[in-house]
């Protein structure tokens, strides 16, 4: 799988991103950048015995920056496929395997993870945060006329085609919800599917809250002028 | 005339003759002057004869001149604002275009660094 790179954006994560390097590893995935979105913590030295692509941010940018960044690398690396996934352990590299044969088989363009296509993966969401997210579903139907059964879900895989097109300007967390309109504006072919989700203490005080939602929803906005 | 229409004179004449300057020295664009000289000329224009704001308010339905200009200047600041933000957001996207470009550099020269070495 020389032609698969793996994306991890990473902004202060602790020793749980060594497991999900790990388990990417297991599943076959060597090709690993990851993205230190200019954290204060040890991240980098704890990296270092790793064999992975570390690229460096030397301030903090955002999440959807370090995105930019990977995917950037990834493409100039030569990468035919590239994924996107988390530093908190959420993700299962065990589903990426799937998402490529649809990607490849189907003649895709991005495949899109899903928590909320089946009743196990969806039940394990907090319920705060599904109304949350269910907002956020209807918020995009509405202003962006994308519909999306999990629209901040970071878990993706893209072709190259994909990759080049998809030139998401959000530095945020709007990224998300950015790249799913310009899914529609580019005319991509995409698929959702659905992925198993893993939550921990750790991730879920990672994860994003009523506040950050008000930010999507500005930097939505004013990315628009 | 009170002492208030005296000082407003001074200070619009003053930025006028300012912008003037600006202009001979290239500081500044002449089209993109020319707002401000009309500004700053209304301003002078309404020390002069601040009863045309009411003339002005009557027309637009608002009761006093001094309100109208009261509105206006607010529609106008919160314009100013907004375009703060805009261009705040053009810098930041700016700035994560060359943090990206710096990070990317660095993977390549870290790349180069151990073919080098091997």
């Amino acid at each position: 799988m020389s032609d698969v790179y793996v994306v991890i954006p990473a902004y202060n994560e602790g020793e749980v991103i060594l497991q999900v390097i790990a388990d990417l590893k297991e599943h076959g995935y060597h090709n690993i950048i990851v993205v230190d979105d200019g954290s204060s913590n040890n991240l980098s030295s704890l990296l270092k015995s790793q064999d992975v692509i570390l690229a460096q941010h030397i301030v903090n940018q955002g999440q959807g920056a370090a995105l930019r960044t990977g995917t950037q690398l990834a493409l100039d690396l030569g990468a035919d496929y590239i994924v996107h996934f988390d530093a908190d352990g959420q993700m299962l590299a065990s589903d990426i395997e799937n998402m490529l044969k649809l990607l490849r088989n189907k003649n895709l363009d991005i495949v899109l993870g899903s928590r909320f296509l089946s009743k196990e993966t969806s039940n394990k969401v907090p319920k705060a945060r599904r109304l949350l997210l269910f907002g956020g579903q209807i918020f995009n139907k509405i202003f962006l006329g994308v519909n999306y059964s999990d629209p901040q879900n970071g878990f993706r895989v893209l072709s190259r085609k994909a990759a080049q097109k998809l030139n998401w300007k959000s530095n945020r967390m709007a990224h998300a919800s950015e790249i799913l309109s310009l899914i529609k504006k580019k005319k991509l072919q995409y698929h959702e599917e659905k992925v198993n989700i893993q939550y921990s203490k750790y991730s879920l005080n990672k994860g994003q809250g009523a506040k950050d939602a008000l930010e999507i929803v500005w930097d939505l906005f004013i990315n628009r002028f | 005339m009170v002492l208030m229409q005296y000082i407003l004179i001074i200070l619009a004449s003053g930025a006028l003759i300012n912008l003037f300057f600006q202009i001979i020295r290239r500081n500044i664009i002449l089209s993109k002057s020319i707002k401000w000289f009309v500004l700053w000329f209304a301003v002078i224009v309404v020390a002069i004869k601040p009863d045309i704001t009411n003339q002005l308010a009557n027309i637009v339905g608002i009761g006093r001149g001094a309100d109208l200009i009261i509105y206006a200047s607010l529609i106008i600041i919160f314009l100013l604002i907004f375009k703060i933000f805009l261009d705040l957001n053009k810098i930041e996207y700016s700035v994560s275009k060359i943090v990206s470009h710096l990070a990317i550099n660095d993977v390549y020269k870290k790349i180069k660094n151990n073919k080098d070495y091997e």
